[in-house]
């Protein structure tokens, strides 16, 4: 019953439903950043072939791009049932330290390669079981308890951060055994494993959102929680699977940044929240929930990656351009917002308006 | 009375620092020292005016994260433009011309909030980036030590100052009259002011404040405007107080201080915290950070208690409503 009325398209009420046609379709909202990534391809390539165009290069976004992309598949999931999770880096932290701490002390240099596998393994293991902890935690405090998401997470970002320094003492884990490193820095089939993990990941997401009672009831629910448990969802239940989930992502995130820099600090990324949300928000994650597709965000990592080589690229001389990305980050978020609302709000006489609203 | 007394938030927050402090105290003495109260009065000057603001945002059912970047912003600005123009009066001058900006992103902050109702957290986590971003790279990355003489001889003034054989000299900076100022202004402002009842209307039912008649828009400008003025100030007081602008001061406190604040009561769905409440929440942050290292453990678990308290504290006011909304209990239930 449910699915046929998901179908249906043009009302509001079920403009934030998942069509089962898949993530990326026709939406106009996906539409728009396959456009601007295309446009802005050709202009790098123009203006800076030999730097933008190459392998290398090329290869270089697409390992950078993955950690933040499997990061932000999490941040999207606590903010499509209408929350949001500021713990996720202190999650991927914690997860990689653990992962690096077993994989480091448990073995030798001179190690036999099937222990050094099985121990990777173990690694891997325990990383994901801390992930899954953190999750749940922030899932029954958020479900259960009734605990607000932002103080929740903020809690246990503390918490958690806390926990890796108190680990660590602040210096940081490395040293870890080469077949870990595979993972990091390694190809498959010429494609950087970090972005085949990223894509294994946005597949499972993007099947779990849009073709499982699950992802049906996480869009209800961010849509209208009163509504979700008068329909007789499991409001609880599903906030704590989805805060499950993320905190995987997350601790897959930390093995992955672990296995690619051969290192884990407690205090890795802490900025990287805010570029979560923004590739969240441009890749059409409703702020409020209960609307964003996976391929959006896809798309919208794209964009961003390639502004940030951008950056990089022309603002070589000056010293910290990174600080210019922080400004564009935030300025680029504001804009983004501002201009959504601006455009849902409005019955736009202008048609290319009237386009872009009409998601 | 005492019953009613008894019951809220801030009771229990006073006799947890009570008893902290009993326990700290029977394990270090030197916890009971003027030296060590001064230590603790001076790190909470800069954090008590920045609550302060973050208060009276979270009351009005916002947020706002963005305060350690206006703080150090401005205040960087400020002795910039100063050391350009070779400047070495009084430190008067840096707080009034740090001021005006500080008026300015907050006001900025309102504005996005308010006129296109976007989510406050995820509006001043862009505002600070973005002010972060745009001083570390347009107007300069580098701390500046050579501060303007009257900034440098404010620093060694001193209200009181205390000699004890055990910790050494510890005074008391007159910075914390601008904190007694400052709290006194805000508990006036939510006391006794109309615009008080309004940021208590405006958190508890935004629509309802509207209908019974408040400038909701209004309200919000004050809101946010006077936690970016505070943040000013609290910015200035920490280029003097730790002899240096640093244009990434205070990264990453915005957590502490709103840790601080909601332990002390106020809800971060708004339409509750009290002055005293934000204090007494401050008092046991400071407690919990300096009299863990006071006892023996070290300073990278702090963290973690923190953490601890801020879950427990984010946690009791949930169930207590939770338990009063039985059986209609659902979360997001609002």
């Amino acid at each position: 019953m449910l699915k046929g009325e998901a179908r249906k398209r043009g009302t509001r009420a079920t403009r934030s439903v998942s069509s089962p046609t898949g993530s990326l379709g026709l939406d106009p909202h996906a539409l728009f950043l396959l456009v601007l990534v295309g446009i802005l391809f050709v202009l790098m390539s123009l203006t800076m072939p030999q730097q933008f165009l190459t392998v290398a290069n090329l290869e270089s976004m697409a390992f950078q791009m993955s950690e933040i992309g499997i990061l932000t598949v999490a941040m999207a999931l606590a903010m499509l049932i209408g929350g949001i999770d500021l713990s996720v880096t202190a999650i991927a932290n914690l997860s990689s330290i653990t992962a690096g701490l077993v994989m480091v002390h448990l073995t030798k240099p001179g190690d036999p390669s099937p222990l050094v596998l099985s121990i990777v393994v173990l690694g891997i293991v325990v990383a994901i079981t801390v992930g899954l902890l953190c999750g749940l935690m922030n899932g029954l405090l958020v479900g259960r308890v009734g605990v607000p998401a932002i103080l929740a997470t903020l809690g246990t970002l503390t918490l958690y951060t806390g926990l890796a320094f108190g680990i660590t003492k602040g210096r940081p884990v490395h040293g870890v055994p080469n077949p870990v490193l595979f993972l990091g820095i390694g190809k498959f089939l010429g494609i950087p494993m970090p972005l085949v993990v990223f894509l294994v990941v946005l597949a499972f997401v993007s099947i779990a959102l849009n073709h499982t009672p699950y992802g049906f009831r996480v869009y209800l629910l961010g849509s209208n929680p009163t509504a979700a448990r008068f329909c007789g969802i499991d409001n609880p239940g599903i906030i704590l699977r989805t805060h499950l989930i993320a905190g995987l992502l997350s601790a897959i995130t930390g093995i992955v940044t672990l296995a690619r820099i051969n290192s884990a600090h407690a205090d890795y990324g802490s900025s990287y929240i805010l570029t979560t949300i923004l590739v969240a928000v441009l890749g059409g994650v409703a702020v409020t929930g209960g609307s964003g597709r996976v391929g959006g965000i896809a798309l919208a990592l794209v964009t961003l990656q390639m502004l940030s080589t951008g950056f990089n690229m022309l603002l070589l001389r000056f010293s910290g351009s990174n600080f210019f990305r922080d400004f564009a980050w935030g300025f680029l978020l504001l804009f983004v917002m501002v201009f959504s609302r601006i455009s849902q709000q409005s019955a736009p006489r202008m048609w290319w308006r009237r386009i872009l609203s009409r998601h | 009375m005492v019953k009613q007394i008894a019951q809220t938030h801030e009771f229990l927050i006073a006799v947890t620092i009570v008893f902290l402090s009993i326990v700290i105290g029977s394990i270090n003495p030197a916890y009971f020292s003027v030296a060590n109260l001064f230590d603790m009065l001076r790190n909470v000057t800069i954090y008590g005016i920045l609550a302060m603001g973050t208060l009276v945002v979270l009351i009005s059912g916002g947020i706002d994260v963005s305060f350690p970047a206006i703080a150090a912003a401005t205040s960087y600005l400020a002795v910039k433009i100063l050391i350009a123009t070779g400047y070495q009066g009084p430190t008067w001058l840096p707080f009034l011309l740090a001021l005006p900006f500080g008026l300015l992103l907050g006001m900025l902050n309102a504005t996005i909030i308010s006129w296109f109702r976007l989510p406050a957290l995820i509006v001043t986590l862009g505002t600070a980036s973005m002010t972060y971003g745009f001083v570390l790279f347009f107007i300069g990355n580098l701390t500046l030590y050579n501060l303007p003489a009257g900034m440098v001889s404010y620093r060694t003034m001193s209200l009181m100052t205390v000699r004890d054989p055990l910790v050494g000299t510890s005074s008391l900076h007159p910075s914390v009259l601008l904190l007694g100022a400052a709290v006194l202004g805000v508990w006036i402002l939510l006391r006794f002011t109309l615009i008080g009842r309004g940021i208590y209307a405006l958190g508890g039912n935004r629509e309802a404040a509207e209908r019974s008649g408040f400038n909701v828009r209004l309200i919000e400008y004050v809101v946010y405007s006077l936690a970016g003025v505070l943040a000013s100030i609290a910015g200035v007081i920490q280029v003097v107080l730790y002899r240096n602008a640093n244009p990434a001061a205070l990264m990453g406190t915005e957590l502490d201080v709103i840790a601080a604040v909601v332990l002390g009561g106020a809800s971060i769905t708004g339409g509750r915290g009290t002055v005293i409440g934000a204090g007494l929440g401050l008092i046991l942050v400071t407690i919990l950070k300096s009299g863990l290292t006071l006892v023996g453990i070290s300073s990278e678990w702090q963290k973690v208690a923190i953490g601890i308290a801020l879950i427990l504290g984010a946690s009791i006011p949930a169930i207590r409503m939770a338990r009063r909304n039985w059986p209609m209990t659902s979360t997001l239930l609002e």
